[in-house]
């Protein structure tokens, strides 16, 4: 955790050589690039113009209140006026407009929200559709003003923590499941108070945790007045901080390891905040408990090739739901050659170290089908994907507990991962593709829970001519199945031991998944259209449409891109559509965009159901069905 | 401050070639051990503080963490000098040794196997500057950034430069305060630049406007009805007559801030409006910063700083040649210098993160360009043709053509500066390798030749032949110097710039207008210069407690940042060292010591004055290592 920021050292070189570094015609180059310039471009086109007139307010939504300074913005085909400072009522006008749809927002730091459309701090903006002509003059555009969570940190002597790190973790839907990630950090200042600003609304876990000591300028500069052989210090500087650590320059130092507030180090027994837009939350302060600061060091084997370094992370023990995986990382570790690896700085604690072996993909390897494909990337319109990679991701897993001591000769040893492997088939009313044009049907596993990024490429792969397909060894864990189309073929089910795993994910646990049997149609996907009115019985231009499968069982594996769930928004004159829906029973309902909020997890889709009305949808079927919306009260 | 006069120990001074030290062990026998605590009277040990060891001589570089019990230990380490650093969040970094925080320390010399057991490092408790951002209207402005500002006053009117204190962010929170802490004591000015999205042109609605627009919506709804309206903005190439214009300068400072719709009527239609980065208490001027001295571990609250927006301008011009054709190939760049020439490189490349730029942009093929939301302030508009642009080289650069303008921006559009461009003056000659040790390059490209003026450094690179050809200069100061690129870039110096039979390195030269200066003669030189000695007290002992001064006879070098002027501390055996690339140029120096040495002091004309009668005269020849003892008087 301990580093020399180089940046300035560089910068007393820089000076001592006459300035040399600069050499062509902008001494101050970034800066000059951004700050001005944008007006001086010839403008491309002549601005269309209309008789369109919006004439509007901004206010806080909650108060509706005038927001004094904010600036409005509006784009769209060929209209780009100059953005607008409101006056002292939070008034706004924009004129000459042409028909069309326009982006139209409101922005002021300090506030989140302020697009058009936007109802509540969950929903999102939709673009303006001015009619020709068209006079509006009581558009509001609405800003909420973000959340911030005061507090203090301090350790165990009841001293105050100076210059910690402090993260608030927001709660949001991830794959269908809770996932905390880190929607704000700020950092303790000397009386080991913090705030952390501009949070959405939400419900948040918060935590400390020690940060890198830098070593500013002032101290390392003043060696060069000592007139020291600066440049071999400062490339030893750069090649030995950080490195490992020397026994001889042993402390007996302490630090504290993430402690979540209160005062706990798992973030499952962290105390959820809840946040309202514009809430100062204060008092959240937490009690950071100093342990020894320690060295882990160790050696990794079964790398696919010799002498190739692997990445190594230090995550915290429960990774498997509560925070993203990357937050959930203490500290990385590069092993050399030979497979040594170290990490340093490491507060005593109860952690897994994890490491992920990425073959290089085949492409332009040895088997050459397709040696400048891109890996994953698709064929020719109709040609052959890249062969599907068969070196297997390798992953090794180890806990390990730090108490007083260091740790060294861990020996960590990858392990090759298991592969997912089926066939296709075709049921339906054309001529089914060529088995010579399978390669071009693409397959990949998504992974829902702890596996790195940088996995996904060993993760892609091709069916192939014989009808079958087949992954790479993959990390055991939780995966959702996507497959391509080909032509008017799309894929209708990927049954599994009765499991449908086109709408339910694969679990890999100790044993490779085989025998998925995934079948292909030629009908298209069902679309649903209609007008939603209100309880007056006029359109309602700005209901949220919702539509969710009946069966609860597939509820906790939905996510966004699922092909049974769906949300849409009407246009100014209520009117709706939903493409791509798979057959089956669903609910639906037209409602405020409050139910947003969380979607679509579980609790959010009980919530939907309550006032919802059931509806079958046939395969392909194109269907028109006319809604209600339910509350307006939200508006 | 008081100087110490200190005699000369040896008569003769020694001077031996300079020789490259073997290369270094990183590992050996002896030991640092000791304690970090804070300067207070209790003296209270500081767990978990930093300390660095540094080799000055062999580059070994440790930094460890002290106990609970605020002690730190680094053994294994091989015989040599070795500076003492530590550092902890709310304290202010210091050196073992060091008069002062901020100040070099004493460098403690180790000897094979031996432990030194008690290098105690105190660190002060630093200052905090707080308080709170608010706009215009009194209310809190988050997201403003904060800037802390030092102040260089050793070398012309105090100068608020960029601190480098101020390398991390600081941002106002949701209640608009900010607080900086772990301060050195010295004097500041705050700076705070407000968040605004999107930019400073931001088109500020006048009370007309928007009753227009009320109006228009009334009026009956006709689609394509030509209703007569005022236009939403003028044309760009419109001059508007602005009230501003006639009530002399617009100051969003003077008496209470006009909010948006007063200042949209103060400026007249069309007006745009943003933020510019405001001073404590309330200035876009930097030079009118109030200072802020703050003293050790003082805490200042209540430096709030008042934001408001300021009228923007727009500037449109054509850049022409002699024969009033427009301008092609050519970039204007529009910038404001917080720092006038004799700041030094430093602080201009601190500073000009300060200066209200303008940016910079190419001509359109009419030869017209523009700037759009531009601040109130003193702006110079330079273009210049590319030179640089294709791979014409120096037939390129030959023809390099200039124009500047000093402008002076009030929330005023202007549009039609017009900028006619003069043939740059040039600086040609050639560059010759002096070599001893090392084989010089075939090649001399690797050879930049540059110059340095206020706000703008150009370079040429040096033809494989070793001509050079540097063009497009206006007339001006400049310093000129040559540089290497490549691994072995600190070990070729300038030796000699020889400019019309004298040297002129490290020495402003003056182009003027059509007069090129031609057959100038830099000489590169592998060879480096040292000086050395022991600084003893009147009995004899080494003396560590002093600060040694090496500066140039001759006053004409007596420039800011000037590389003939080093200070350096003695080391626990009183030994000091001026050395390796940074070792003085050859030339007549003054040596002298003094107890106590202020920041940047070591430029001040005035005190050079006054320490020559208390100095000891040394030459340093080129290649050359000077040995030259110092013995305190009495």
């Amino acid at each position: 955790m301990r580093r020399v920021v180089l940046l300035l050292v560089a910068g007393g070189v820089f000076v001592t050589m006459g300035a040399a570094a600069p050499a062509q015609n902008s001494p101050r180059p970034s800066f000059q690039d951004v700050a001005g310039g944008r007006g001086a471009n010839p403008a491309a086109a002549p601005p269309a113009t209309g008789t369109g007139l919006i004439v509007g307010r901004v206010v806080e939504a909650d108060t509706n209140a005038a927001v004094a300074g904010a600036v409005v913005a509006l784009a769209g085909r060929g209209v780009s006026p100059p953005r607008v400072i409101v006056d002292g009522q939070g008034r706004f006008v924009f004129r000459d407009l042409p028909a069309g749809d326009l982006t139209l927002a409101a922005s002021k730091p300090g506030y989140f929200g302020g697009g058009w459309g936007q109802h509540s701090p969950s929903s999102p903006a939709r673009p303006l559709d001015l009619g020709d002509g068209e006079r509006l003059g009581d558009v509001t555009l609405r800003l909420w003003k973000y959340a911030t969570v005061r507090g203090e940190i301090t350790d165990d002597a009841n001293q105050p923590v100076v210059g910690a790190e402090v993260l608030a973790f927001r709660r949001a839907p991830m794959n269908g499941r809770w996932q905390f990630s880190n929607a704000g950090t700020a950092t303790t200042d000397d009386r080991g108070a913090f705030s952390v600003t501009d949070l959405m609304p939400g419900t948040y876990i918060l935590a400390a945790r020690p940060v890198a000591d830098d070593y500013q300028l002032p101290l390392v500069s003043m060696l060069f007045s000592d007139s020291a052989s600066f440049m071999s210090l400062v490339g030893r500087i750069a090649a030995t901080a950080g490195s490992e650590p020397d026994p001889s320059f042993s402390g007996k130092a302490r630090t504290y390891a993430v402690t979540f507030f209160p005062q706990t180090l798992s973030p499952a027994d962290a105390t959820l905040i809840s946040l309202k837009a514009a809430e100062e939350h204060t008092g959240v302060n937490v009690r950071v408990h100093t342990v020894p600061r320690l060295t882990v060091s160790g050696t990794v084997t079964g790398m696919s090739k010799a002498d190739s370094s692997e990445r190594l992370r230090l995550t915290l023990p429960d990774a498997a739901s509560m925070l993203a995986p990357n937050e959930m990382t203490v500290a990385i570790a590069t092993s050399d050659n030979a497979g040594q690896f170290t990490f340093t700085d490491v507060p005593a604690g109860q952690y897994v170290i994890r490491a992920t072996s990425t073959p290089m993909p085949v492409a332009g390897g040895a088997r050459g089908a397709t040696p400048n494909a891109a890996p994953g990337a698709r064929g020719a319109r109709g040609g052959p994907l890249p062969p599907t990679p068969t070196d297997p991701i390798l992953a090794a897993n180890l806990a390990i507990t730090l108490e007083d001591t260091d740790l060294h000769d861990i020996a960590i040893e990858l392990r090759p991962g298991l592969p997912v492997s089926g066939h296709v088939e075709f049921q339906g009313q054309s001529m089914p593709p060529d088995p010579s044009q399978y390669t071009s049907i693409s397959f990949s596993l998504a992974p829902l829970d702890s596996s790195p990024a940088e996995a996904t490429v060993a993760l892609r792969g091709r069916v192939e001519e014989d009808g079958t397909f087949r992954s790479a060894g993959v990390v055991p864990g939780t995966y959702l199945l996507r497959m391509g189309s080909i032509g008017r073929w799309r894929p209708a089910s990927a049954m599994l031991a009765g499991r449908d795993l086109l709408d339910q994910p694969i679990e890999i646990d100790a044993m490779p998944v085989d025998n998925i049997a995934v079948r292909f149609t030629d009908v298209p996907l069902a679309t649903l259209t209609g007008t939603v009115h209100n309880g007056r019985g006029a359109a309602d231009a700005e209901a949220v449409i919702l539509i969710f499968p009946t069966d609860r069982a597939l509820w906790g594996d939905l996510t966004s891109s699922s092909r049974r769930v769906k949300a849409a928004r009407t246009t100014r004159s209520g009117y709706y559509a939903i493409p791509g829906l798979a057959p089956g029973d669903y609910y639906i309902v037209a409602s405020a965009d409050a139910l947003l909020t969380d979607w679509p997890t579980p609790t959010a889709l009980e919530t939907a159901a309550r006032t919802a009305t059931r509806l079958t949808i046939a395969d392909g079927e194109k269907k028109t069905m006319d809604l209600q919306s339910r509350s307006s009260d939200a508006r | 401050m008081l100087i110490v006069a200190a005699i000369a120990v040896s008569v003769h001074a020694q001077q031996r070639p300079v020789r490259d030290n073997a290369a270094p062990t990183l590992s050996g026998t002896a030991a640092i051990a000791g304690m970090v605590v804070a300067a207070d009277l209790a003296g209270q040990p500081l767990a978990n503080a930093s300390v660095m060891i540094v080799g000055t001589e062999n580059g070994l570089f440790k930094m460890i963490m002290t106990d609970d019990e605020g002690r730190y230990e680094a053994t294994g380490l091989p015989a040599g000098r070795y500076v003492v650093g530590a550092a902890k969040p709310r304290y202010v970094e210091s050196f073992y040794g060091a008069t002062h925080a901020g100040r070099p320390g004493t460098a403690i010399e180790l000897r094979d196997g031996q432990q030194v057991n008690d290098v105690a490092l105190k660190l002060t408790l630093g200052g905090v500057i707080s308080g709170v951002i608010m706009d215009e209207r009194g209310q809190p402005a988050p997201g403003a950034s904060i800037s802390l500002l030092e102040y260089q006053s050793k070398t012309g009117p105090p100068t608020p430069i960029l601190s480098r204190l101020s390398a991390q962010m600081h941002h106002a929170d949701n209640r608009g305060e900010y607080r900086l802490f772990g301060l050195p004591p010295g004097t500041y000015a705050i700076s705070a630049t407000p968040a605004m999205p999107g930019g400073r042109d931001v088109h500020a609605l006048t009370t007309g406007e928007m009753e227009a627009g009320l109006q228009a919506l009334k009026s009956p709804a006709t689609p394509g009805d030509a209703t007569p309206k005022a236009p939403a903005r003028p044309p760009a190439s419109t001059v508007i007559n602005q009230p501003a214009a006639a009530q002399g300068a617009f100051d969003p400072f003077a008496g209470a801030p006009p909010v948006v719709g007063e200042l949209a009527g103060l400026l007249g239609a069309g007006a745009t409006v943003g933020y510019a980065p405001v001073y404590y208490p309330g200035t876009t001027d930097a030079m009118s910063a109030t200072q802020i001295t703050l003293g050790s571990g003082e805490e200042r609250g209540g430096i709030d700083v008042r934001i408001a927006l300021v009228p923007t301008a727009r500037i449109d011009g054509t850049v022409v040649n002699d024969d009033g054709s427009p301008g092609q190939n050519v970039r204007v760049s529009m910038n404001t210098m917080v720092n006038p020439l004799g700041r030094g490189p430093l602080a201009g490349m601190f500073g000009s993160l300060l200066s209200n730029l303008g940016g910079n942009t190419n001509v359109r093929p009419d030869g017209r360009f523009s700037f759009s939301g531009i601040a109130p302030g003193h702006y110079t508009i330079t273009a210049r043709t590319n030179a640089t642009g294709g791979r014409g080289g120096a037939a390129a650069a030959a023809t390099a053509r200039w124009a500047t303008s000093e402008v002076d921006v009030n929330g005023q559009n202007i549009s039609d500066l017009l900028l006619t461009l003069h043939p740059g003056m040039k600086i040609s000659g050639r560059v010759t390798f002096e070599a001893t040790t090392v084989t010089p390059p075939n090649d001399y490209s690797q050879v930049s030749v540059v110059t340095l003026s206020a706000g703008d450094a150009r370079s040429a690179q040096v033809q494989p032949d070793g001509t050079f050809v540097l063009s497009g200069l206006a007339p001006g100061t400049y310093l000129l110097g040559a540089t290497f690129n490549g691994p072995e870039m600190l070990t070729w110096k300038a030796r000699a710039i020889m400019i019309a039979g004298h040297d002129m390195l490290d020495l402003p030269i003056t182009i003027t207008a059509d007069e090129d200066l031609a057959d100038v003669a830099i000489t590169l030189t592998d060879r480096q210069q040292e000086v050395s000695g022991v600084l003893q007290d009147a009995t004899g002992r080494p003396a560590s407690q002093y600060t040694i001064v090496l500066f140039p006879r001759d006053e004409k070098y007596w420039t800011p940042d000037s590389r003939r002027i080093l200070v350096a501390r003695p080391g626990t055996d009183g030994r000091f060292q001026f050395k390796g690339p940074l070792g003085p140029p050859p030339g007549e120096y003054f040596l002298a010591a003094v107890t106590d040495l202020d920041a940047d002091a070591e430029h001040d004309p005035d005190f050079l004055k006054a320490l020559v009668s208390a100095a000891v005269r040394i030459s340093v020849a080129l290649g050359e290592r000077t040995v030259q003892d110092l013995k305190i008087g009495r």
